[in-house]
């Protein structure tokens, strides 16, 4: 299964991927922004989208809306992980088609759970 | 306006304009005093914004060396277990002393693999710091901004900065991660029941 890491940091990006080869993900494909992971998407099959919120030049919100918006990809599942933990935030993901709901600083049995969830 | 044109107004209405000039003029020598600590706290802002930006750079750059050396140990620790368990295998029922040996650096090898991987965990306050300090950046400049639009009123012309544009979201934090993700989880759970009522 190959899994696309939308985040701006480095730091995380290299986190999460670290994370998702300990719980049995090694294929992974990563984008600094959700313009990159666009052009990912373009041409690469994937299957799964881990995304950041607050991102440079497109939001991971804006991001799960184009994604959900084009039929090519809206199938593919999208789970947002971010700082951000307000009721208003977490309601507009969903709204806008993420399939769960992570908040940074995580843990693996966290990410393992949410995974495993969308996917069964 | 002549003292003579002043003289046709009623003495309590020239007394007033009087008084308001006087006031208008303190104004303007307090302004001007406090001009200069204006422009020189306005000149501080991206020093301050720039020293932090740095601060973000370092923290980025010194968690990138921890985590090079992370991820070699548990590269090292993940080999470590490989190869003890094919000694383990190779050994004979009666061997048990080396047996248990084995098995211990085993363990050893398994405890370290996941103390690294609790430390890469903890890695995260880098991404958490930084968009508190990007924050902290965007209200230094918004300062900035404000303190350059009062001088322009005075008719000084300044010009303002290029900020970068930030992306930070204002209430990131690394306390109470798992009350937080509590919360989400019963926000998602309340969402999921109500659709499923509907």
């Amino acid at each position: 299964m190959k899994i696309l890491v939308v985040e701006d940091s480095p730091t995380m990006r290299r986190i999460i991927k670290n994370t998702l080869k300990r719980i049995g993900y090694d294929e992974v494909e990563e984008a600094e922004d959700g313009v990159q992971a666009l052009a990912t998407l373009g041409n690469t099959p994937i299957d799964f989208i881990v995304t950041d919120w607050n991102m440079p030049k497109m939001s991971g919100l804006d991001f799960i809306k184009r994604v959900k918006s084009n039929q090519e990809y809206k199938h593919v599942p999208i789970l947002m992980v971010t700082t951000r933990s307000v009721e208003q935030d977490v309601l507009e993901a969903f709204e806008a088609g993420a399939a769960s709901y992570i908040v940074k600083p995580f843990t693996p049995d966290v990410l393992k759970e949410k995974m495993d969830s969308i996917l069964k | 306006m002549s003292d003579k044109d002043l003289k046709s107004f009623p003495p309590e209405v020239v007394d007033e304009v009087i008084q308001m000039v006087q006031a208008v003029n303190a104004m303007i020598a307090k302004f001007k005093s406090i001009r200069t600590p204006i422009i020189e706290s306005s000149n501080s802002v991206p020093v301050a914004t720039k020293q932090l930006d740095k601060v973000t750079a370092e923290t980025e750059k010194a968690t990138h060396q921890m985590l090079d050396l992370i991820e070699g140990i548990m590269e090292r620790e993940a080999d470590t277990h490989e190869k003890a368990n094919e000694v383990l295998a190779s050994l004979d029922a009666d061997e048990t002393e080396t047996k248990m040996a084995v098995e211990k650096i085993i363990k050893n090898a398994d405890q370290s693999q996941n103390d690294s991987f609790m430390l890469m965990e903890a890695m995260q306050f880098q991404d958490i710091t930084s968009q508190q300090i990007n924050h902290a950046n965007s209200i230094l400049e918004e300062i900035e901004e404000k303190l350059l639009t009062l001088l322009k009123l005075t008719g000084d012309s300044f010009q303002f900065s290029e900020h970068s544009s930030r992306h930070f979201d204002p209430d990131a934090t690394t306390e109470g991660r798992n009350h937080r993700q509590q919360t989400v989880d019963e926000i998602i759970k309340m969402k999921e029941r109500a659709k499923k009522g509907r």
